[in-house]
């Protein structure tokens, strides 16, 4: 079993002291040269890189290739831990976190109805976005499915305290689908942040269809009628690694009013970042063996 | 407010998404619920537009089939509410 810098700060106190102490960016950048040496090392981070190589084999020079493909594992293990960075580095995110966009967060939330904020499912750190915006103030929440709740708070440490956490439905009951969406429109009715990331579907209806390299995949319907029932201003945020080896959360102008509009103005902006960054996604592999969702 | 009046304006939110037709039968139909006519947005629509016409405030708690799976459950629930507050 293989342990990171990161993962043994969570065992031994003694260590999470000395993790503290590592710059974040110096952790980042060691994360891309272990990456580089992994796929030497491990068959399991070549089996990782597999699928992006398959997919973008004829798209970029083999040069490009090869070091999108180091990106991409990097950020596979960056994603793995980013919990635990946060749980480490939390009271200094300006060392490692930084914000675009935030004035249209700000005038969206003026209006007094919540704001949603959407992510592409599966892509970049999204799940950065609501502890890095609780921490500044905002009052925040993300939606998500039920698998393993406990888990997903404990590994963020103590969200609660800062403001934000999840709620969750649970798959296959109505009644608690419908009291969550519920419990989300009281949120809005606060003036609260809601943090969703929609699923990504092998099928769907055309006006939800997002088309990239020579592939369709479809924009998770039910959530943006949600969006459309609760009226609230519809922000798109995604958040991805930059050179410096920080992570930048861009929040996007709103969307515009209906189902539609807003789902084709969502799948733009979601396939710049997917055409410009495809090394932060985590569905190439998904995509590849033509699975339901991803 | 009459019963007649109540039933006329839950008819009237639940005819916009088409299933609800005249009869005793149709008034027993479980609409909300797993594979039902409407799925967990509809209800939230139903659940917002209940409040808003009727004035009412429905608590998490009362978000359960009992209370709004079928038109007959929504006119007692909704009258229920009325008339305790």
């Amino acid at each position: 079993m293989r342990l990171t810098l990161l993962q043994m700060s969570q065992l031994l106190p003694g260590l999470l002291v000395l993790t503290r102490a590592v710059p974040p960016r110096w952790y980042f950048k060691w994360s891309l040269r272990s990456a580089s040496m992994a796929r030497y090392v491990y068959p399991h981070a070549r089996r990782q890189a597999q699928p992006f190589l398959d997919l973008f084999g004829d798209r970029f020079e083999p040069a490009e290739l090869k070091k999108r493909a180091l990106d991409h594992l990097t950020y596979r293990r960056m994603y793995k831990e980013i919990a635990l960075a946060w749980r480490s580095w939390e009271d200094r995110p300006e060392d490692w976190v930084s914000i675009a966009g935030e004035q249209h967060l700000t005038e969206a939330l003026a209006a007094g109805k919540g704001v949603f904020l959407v992510s592409g499912h599966n892509y970049g750190f999204s799940r950065l976005i609501p502890p890095v915006l609780a921490r500044k103030g905002y009052q925040v929440q993300r939606g998500g499915n039920g698998k393993k709740p406990s888990e997903r708070e404990g590994r963020w440490g103590k969200n609660y305290e800062l403001g934000w956490h999840y709620f969750y439905y649970q798959e296959g009951d109505y009644w608690h689908r419908v009291k969550m969406l519920r419990t989300l429109h009281r949120a809005l009715d606060r003036n609260a942040v809601i943090h969703i990331s929609p699923l990504n579907y092998r099928n769907g209806r055309p006006e939800m269809a997002v088309d990239f390299w020579r592939r369709k995949f479809y924009l998770d319907d039910k959530w943006f009628r949600v969006m459309e029932v609760c009226q609230a201003p519809i922000l798109p945020c995604f958040a991805v690694g930059t050179a410096g080896g920080t992570i930048k959360i861009q929040i996007h102008p709103p969307l515009p009013a209906g189902r539609e509009a807003m789902a084709s103005q969502f799948g733009k902006v979601f396939l710049t970042y997917l055409q410009d960054h495809p090394e932060y996604a985590r569905f190439w592999g998904a995509m590849l063996k033509e699975r339901p969702w991803w | 407010m009459q019963r007649k009046q109540l039933e006329e304006g839950i008819g009237r939110i639940l005819s916009k998404y088409g299933t609800v037709e005249a009869g005793e039968d149709s008034r027993k139909l479980v609409l909300l619920t797993e594979g039902g006519a409407f799925d967990s947005v509809t209800a939230l629509e139903v659940i917002l537009k209940l409040e808003k016409q009727f004035n009412i405030v429905i608590r998490d708690d009362e978000v359960c089939a009992e209370n709004l799976a079928s038109f007959d459950a929504i006119a007692r629930f909704v009258q229920a509410k009325l008339l305790n507050g």
